[in-house]
């Protein structure tokens, strides 16, 4: 199952079959019917490579990080810290002090809005958002507006779900102090212009927060190029476990901030007077950390950069174009959604048809997908839709996947219209 | 599980479609003495239920709002079901569909049709869909009615 594909101006070839088999889940049945998994925007499989890394840790080194004298001990924290500049290479960071350990992208956000948001923001500022955020770079910011007085703006778009660049210039002032958005949306998959939304906010002395979430599993990062102040994604939809994440901020940023949990790990000494905080990145670790989920994602990393992500990019963008133009010819299916730059995400309604409905069909086909308003109730208001199916590919998907997902669409037509 | 899933066609086509067909038919009454919102956040279904409550009997009750054929077929079956009966049957009877759908416990003669409901317990996402109307009418009927929602998470 070897697939062609052109990568700028030479043509290559994508091994899915190769790929494929180092995922054991993807050999699985569902309701009698080979899994076609193409929720990966929700969570994303995990290669054999990531689970025996996970396994290996837990059999052989596992103990507590940055304690112990002992040898297991010992082993966890070079573990621990190996996956910490595995990722800083990935994304291309400065130096490691810049790459946070966090549960995910919901807490890594949720931690620049409390600490940098706190310290920062008063009454009279402003917050910029977009329509397309998911509730998790809403909500944060919602919080700390209402605790500090600061003003919650949004950027709107248009109907084919792009920023309107135009109007985010206008909402940027000398009053905005954090610009946060997202890379590419979750619901609809359009890739913003990071770079250039960076250079808009930054004129105006905003810092800026990227929720990078559906971004790293598709395409490289370099947070330099990018130059973004803060950057924070998941390890679920990279490959790697659940519970694991990153946020990516500038040293000088890091410094500045307050520590965002109080514990053990993130303290230089403690007294009933005083508390000397630790330096970074540990400040902003508190705690045992996720030690086997960090060592999960240093593998994630090390499958990827195997793979290749400029093959992945070049593969995706293929199935894009061929889902694109299969599901556009099922009767009655409206893409929701249809930004020009865009990533492997189709977003639809289908007429006489609820979402939800459409996903328990699919699903006895073996069809994974996502339906509801999938945590960006404002962007479904937008469109006027409850809620959506959505298909999210990642790079073992296949064409002959999509072409099961069609013919699933057909079955719900039989069925329900 | 998978054996014991029903024939989804013979779920949709036979039974749900039918029955949230009338769905548009349930309209709230002209009389209303209570209204109470539910929705899932799971899947974006929202039900606004009006009823019109005589001391302590359901004079009648309808519906406004967008769902699944899932959720529809339930408050159709509701409205049809609880027309005439007491404030103390309704919670009841919502007690032992819940017990029905979850844990397959014997139904009560006067919720016969909603047996169509049972091939959803092959489904556990879909529960939510069934018992939406049903927990959006015990909220409305409590003393204190509140908003109703059969998730408290949703998932990103």
């Amino acid at each position: 199952m070897t697939q062609a594909v052109a990568t700028n101006d030479r043509a290559t070839t994508f091994d899915v079959a190769a790929v494929r088999a180092d995922f054991p889940i993807l050999a699985r049945n569902v309701h009698k019917k080979p899994l076609v998994y193409l929720d990966n925007a929700a969570s994303s499989q995990k290669p054999r490579q990531v689970i025996e890394a996970v396994d290996q840790y837990y059999r052989r080194h596992n103990a507590n990080v940055h304690r112990g004298l002992h040898t297991l001990s010992d082993e966890a924290t070079a573990a621990y810290e190996a996956a910490r500049e595995k990722v800083r290479g990935f994304i291309n960071a400065a130096e490691i002090a810049e790459v946070i350990f966090t549960k995910g992208t919901t807490e890594a956000i949720n931690l620049v809005a409390a600490s940098y948001g706190r310290a920062h923001l008063s009454a009279g500022d402003e917050v910029l958002i977009t329509y397309m955020e998911h509730h998790s770079n809403i909500v944060p910011w919602q919080m700390i507006c209402e605790q500090t007085g600061a003003v919650l703006r949004v950027c709107p778009i248009n109907e084919r779900g792009e920023l309107l660049l135009d109007a985010f210039e206008k909402l940027l002032s000398d009053k905005t102090r954090v610009v946060a958005f997202n890379h590419i949306s979750n619901a609809l998959g359009t890739v913003n212009p990071v770079k250039k939304m960076v250079k808009m906010a930054h004129a105006v002395g905003a810092v800026t927060v990227v929720d990078g979430a559906q971004a790293v599993p598709h395409q490289r990062i370099d947070v330099r190029d990018l130059d973004c102040d803060f950057y924070a994604f998941s390890g679920h939809k990279m490959f790697a476990p659940t519970g694991i994440g990153i946020l990516y901020g500038k040293r000088y940023l890091l410094e500045q901030m307050p520590p965002y949990q109080g514990g053990g790990d993130m303290i230089k000494t403690v007294s009933f007077e005083k508390t000397v905080y630790n330096e970074l990145p540990s400040k902003f670790e508190a705690g045992t950390p996720i030690i086997a989920g960090a060592v999960g994602l240093g593998a994630a990393v090390d499958y990827l950069e195997r793979v290749g992500l400029d093959a992945v990019s070049a593969y995706e963008h293929s199935l894009l174009e061929y889902g694109d133009q299969r599901l556009k010819s099922v009767p009655g299916l409206r893409m929701i959604g249809d930004a020009v730059d865009k990533t492997s995400v189709f977003s639809f309604v289908m007429e006489g048809a609820h979402p939800h409905d459409i996903g328990t069909i699919l699903s006895h086909t073996g069809v994974a997908v996502r339906t509801g308003h999938h945590c960006t109730e404002p962007l479904m208001k937008f469109f006027k839709v409850p809620g959506t199916v959505r298909a999210s590919l990642a790079f073992y998907n296949t064409r002959e996947e999509i072409d099961q997902l069609v013919d699933g669409l057909a079955k719900v037509r039989e069925m329900l219209l | 599980m998978n054996a014991a899933a029903p024939d989804l066609q013979d779920l949709y086509r036979r039974t749900i479609k039918g029955q949230a067909a009338l769905f548009s038919q349930r309209r709230p009454p002209a009389i209303v003495t209570h209204r109470c919102e539910g929705s899932n956040p799971n899947c974006g279904d929202h039900l606004a239920l009006a009823l019109h409550l005589e001391d302590v009997a359901i004079a009648a009750l309808g519906f406004e709002g967008e769902s699944c054929l899932i959720c529809r077929a339930s408050a159709v079956m509701m409205a049809d079901t609880l027309a005439g009966a007491t404030v103390a049957q309704a919670h009841e009877f919502s007690r032992r569909l819940d017990a029905f759908l979850h844990d397959g416990q014997p139904l009560p003669g006067p919720l016969a049709t909603t047996r169509c409901l049972e091939g959803v317990r092959a489904y556990p996402s879909r529960l939510s869909c069934a018992l939406l109307p049903w927990q959006t009418l015990t909220r409305c009927i409590q003393p204190d009615p509140t908003y109703a929602t059969t998730h408290l998470e949703a998932k990103p």
